[in-house]
């Protein structure tokens, strides 16, 4: 069964996708209430209520890995790189276990989960693993 | 010069003598002055102390979990209704307050009260809620349709300091104008007017009491109460008497009315309950109505009012007649006051007590959990904070999850004990839940009785592990690049020590069955497999992956450490598990979420930890595994062995100690049963702990793991490890890389592709 999680970081949180999981659809507009607020509260600088927000949306459906990515997104745009780091596997290991094998229309978040770490390692000062790892995820498709 | 002398009258000198007298009393009473201004002064300094230090030394308050609300959570009216009542929300038609509700076949109404959460302060509002199918459907507001709402957490605990005193603050504001208006009427008419005494009660009472020959009345005012609370003495005494009625004139002095008032409502003792005295009217509304101050009616205002006099002799609970009666006189002095009119009294009277059903069951206190909690603050904390500067402090726990893993644990020993014929009250248990992917505790057992704060076996009973330790060994050999199908030998194994004796280990049967596979070997938890493997794959290999499962060292550096000879409290078992069912991540079990300063200002957030430990894939094989173990192994005594769960027994020597640890998609628990004297129960792992574990999954439902995709998994005979259909062969399926090298069971007739042949002519 091909599962789709919320949308990925780069598209507006505030709309709700189509063809979910049964989780995540049972709680679909309950987390993107809570993914707008973070959005909000990560426009204002408040990077511990974007933390707090998004904890409370994992609560509420843990195994997503979209929430997971945002998370660690959180936590990078707060320079915790060790917590962003943790939580970009996360959602890289969810996005890979829902879909099981790399197939399927989570192959998008996967990559976007990559393309983080990517960016984790970059300003972990680790540029050359940043490289290698967006070379290998341009045009993965899984 | 003598003259002079001579002069000297005697009326002079009688006025000298006067000068002189005068001067000593002078002296003398310069000296009372100032010995009553030195009296003033250090009663002075000790009442107003006591009284801003007590003004402003709050516990700090323990919530749990806030139930969420939305579209498709699967909770049914009837579950979120029992919610609601655990909250203290009663049924009222008219939704006339906050904290009412009221049904309607598949709609509930709910009048939320307002609460102050971690990020932000919620207000109170009426909300309509539509279930399906054991769902909600939907829920809406007078604005429109709300995708997201909490109820208000309940309250868990507090950190009340060692003299045992708890309370909870309430503003002036907050004070219920009955309740301030009723206190005046029956215990100090004319509190707006004196000046912390009133003489003519005082001697009324002395002249009440002188006739009847004994204490009939106290004739203290409000203040004088105040005062007396502060030092609980009750020794009568002419010299406390006075520094008391000083010390009501000082208080007066220093504060308005509101303020002593407040502080009175804030102190007064209400009752006891164990160690913990309960003070003040605020907690007084939780232990005995299970509810905020401002939901209370006339009756029960009056009924809290009732205790003051004698908090043991008008013990609502153990008095109920005496308590009905002194609330029905005061409930007249209400009207006769004008402070309720006819109508109010007449309903008031009717109405029962309406205490909670028993002291314990006010305001869920779970003292095994708490003692996580002030571990993990009190590197943060200093006790003196925690108990007075009235901290809010928001966890994880889910009290439906606690109620229903005590109430396993309880009821599931007395079933033990009876079946097989162990004496009452022998065994004890611990059990923890929680999540599977932050590690946030759900629920947390120390021992068969959930409200007595004692030996907390979850957090601090460290035992043998026995086989729960297995899995190590296995996720071990599967990530030196073994499979659940490869072989080893289950056959008797010596092994010598460097220093020290030989070690046999045996069997549980003391029997041997050769060559099998490795699932089966982990499935059947048999010893000599176990060794043979954790032999083959090393000892400091095994031990380092254990260090990086639960953060330490094993204390056993040696071979029996493969079958568990390593002591660990059930919050390690947990920690330990977390790894697998979180899919390869460690996350410690956690209990504090965030502590909020007395303002609502967050002070600390303790964010989700993780860090992966197992690779993805190799996680998930030991959860296949696992999820054997229950299905076709020594789980499988389980009602809920084939539905999607994940789990391993464990058992110590001699029958000691009694483990399961197992999980579905959404939770991981733990359970350990043994005596507190380490003596011999005879219960395995499935006779003891599975059966407790048996029982929370029946009270909280199965969440089935969620499976690997079946192009990954290959179908093998549990018994030999060789590919195989159902139609041949009592099979399981599992992760093989490389089937094609799988030996074929003869007469199954499976049929390898081309591709597969090549593959396997020329290896991999």
């Amino acid at each position: 069964m091909d599962r789709e999680g919320p949308p990925p970081i780069e598209r507006d949180t505030s709309q709700t996708d189509t063809e979910v999981g049964q989780d995540t659809q049972n709680s679909n507009a309950a987390t993107n209430t809570l993914l707008a607020a973070a959005t909000k509260a990560s426009q204002n600088n408040e990077h511990n209520n974007a933390v707090v927000y998004l904890e409370r949306a994992i609560r509420i459906d843990p195994r997503n890995a979209a929430l997971w990515l945002r998370l660690s997104a959180t936590h990078l745009a707060n320079h915790d790189l060790a917590a962003a780091n943790q939580h970009a596997r996360k959602a890289i290991a969810l996005a890979g276990s829902k879909t099981g094998s790399k197939t399927g229309s989570n192959s998008e978040l996967t990559r976007s989960a990559w393309f983080q770490m990517a960016d984790i390692k970059e300003a972990e000062g680790k540029r050359a693993e940043a490289d290698s790892i967006r070379r290998r995820y341009r045009r993965y498709r899984g | 010069m003598a003259t002079k002398k001579r002069k000297r009258t005697p009326r002079a000198k009688k006025s000298k003598r006067t000068w002189f007298k005068s001067l000593i009393k002078f002296g003398l009473f310069v000296g009372v002055l100032i010995g009553v201004a030195a009296f003033l002064i250090q009663v002075d300094r000790t009442i107003t102390k006591t009284f801003e230090g007590r003004r402003w030394s709050v516990p700090a308050q323990v919530f749990a979990q806030p139930l969420e609300l939305h579209q498709g959570a699967k909770i049914s009216r009837a579950e979120l209704q029992v919610e609601l009542q655990r909250l203290g929300y009663h049924q009222d038609a008219n939704l006339p307050t906050p904290g009412t509700f009221k049904t309607h076949n598949q709609e509930l109404q709910i009048y939320l009260r307002a609460f102050h959460f971690m990020e932000r302060a919620r207000q109170s509002q009426r909300l309509d809620i539509q279930f399906r199918n054991n769902q909600i459907s939907s829920i809406s507001n007078s604005q429109g349709d709300v995708p997201l709402i909490r109820l208000d957490p309940a309250t868990i605990g507090s950190f009340f300091p060692s003299h045992g005193e708890d309370r909870l603050i309430l503003t002036p504001e907050s004070v219920p104008p009955l309740l301030s208006e009723g206190l005046k009427a029956v215990e100090d008419r004319k509190f707006d007017q004196h000046v912390g005494f009133s003489l003519r009660g005082m001697l009324r009472a002395l002249l009440v009491n002188l006739r009847t020959g004994e204490r009939q009345q106290g004739g203290s005012t409000l203040t004088q109460q105040l005062v007396k609370s502060y030092f609980l003495d009750n020794r009568r005494t002419i010299e406390r008497k006075l520094k008391e009625v000083a010390m009501a004139v000082i208080l007066e002095l220093r504060f308005t009315k509101e303020d002593l008032l407040t502080a009175y409502i804030n102190e007064i003792f209400l009752g006891q309950n164990g160690n913990r005295a309960i003070h003040g009217f605020g907690l007084g509304a939780q232990f005995y109505f299970n509810k905020p101050i401002s939901e209370l009616d006339a009756s029960e205002i009056a009924t809290m009012i009732s205790i003051i006099r004698g908090p043991s002799y008008y013990n609502p609970f153990r008095h109920p007649k005496r308590a009905l009666e002194r609330r029905d006189r005061i409930l007249n002095t209400f009207h006769r006051d004008g402070l309720i009119d006819k109508q109010s009294l007449d309903f008031a009277l009717a109405q029962q007590l309406n205490v909670v059903a028993s002291p314990t069951s006010g305001g869920a206190y779970y003292p095994a959990f708490m003692d996580k909690v002030r571990a993990e603050l009190k590197d943060q904390y200093e006790i003196a904070a925690l108990s007075s500067q009235g901290l809010r402090i928001f966890t994880t726990i889910k009290p439906r999850f606690q109620e229903s893993a005590q109430q396993a644990v309880s009821n599931t020993l007395l079933q033990i004990e009876q079946d097989r014929r162990i004496e009452a009250g022998v065994l004890q248990a611990a059990a923890i839940v929680a999540d599977t992917q932050t590690g946030e505790i759900l629920a947390l057992v120390g021992g068969r009785k959930g409200r007595v704060d004692g030996f907390n076996r979850a957090l601090n009973a460290q035992r043998p592990v026995g086989s729960l330790i297995k899995p190590i060994i296995f996720l071990t050999a599967i990530e030196s690049g073994m499979t659940l199908a490869d072989l080893i030998v289950d056959e008797p194994i010596t092994i010598q020590p460097q220093h020290g004796e030989p070690w046999s280990p045996k069997n549980f049967d003391n029997k041997y069955r050769g060559e099998l596979p490795l699932i089966r070997a982990l499935a059947e938890s048999l010893n000599l497999a176990t060794v043979n493997l954790g032999t083959q794959v090393g000892l400091p290999t095994i031990q380092a992956r254990f260090k990086s499962f639960v953060g330490h060292k094993p204390n056993n550096r040696y071979p029996s450490f493969f079958l568990g000879a390593e002591s660990l409290a059930p919050i390690k078992m947990l920690e330990l598990y977390g790894n697998f069912a979180s899919g390869g991540f460690r996350t410690p079990p956690k209990a504090v979420i965030a502590v909020l300063d007395e303002f609502g200002t967050p002070i600390t957030h303790h964010p989700f930890e993780l860090q992966q430990t197992i690779q993805s894939d190799h996680a998930a094989t030991i959860n296949r595994a696992l999820e054997i173990v229950m299905a076709k192994g020594t789980g499988r005594s389980s009602p809920f062995s084939k539905s999607g769960v994940a789990g391993k027994t464990g058992t110590s020597n001699d029958n000691r100690d009694s483990w399961f640890a197992g999980f579905d998609n959404r939770h991981v628990s733990v359970v350990w049963v043994g005596r507190d004297d380490n003596a011999i129960t005879g219960l395995t792992g499935s006779s003891g702990a599975l059966r407790i574990w048996n029982a929370m999954a029946r009270s909280q439902s199965i969440d089935p793991l969620v499976h690997m995709p079946s192009e990954d998994l290959v179908e093998i005979e549990f018994m030999t490890g060789m590919r195989a259909t159902q139609n041949c062969a009592d099979v399981v399926l599992i992760p093989v890389a490389d089937a094609y090298n799988l030996p074929i069971k003869p007469g199954c007739n499976i049929r390898t592709t081309v591709g597969e042949r090549i593959k396997r002519w020329f290896g991999d």
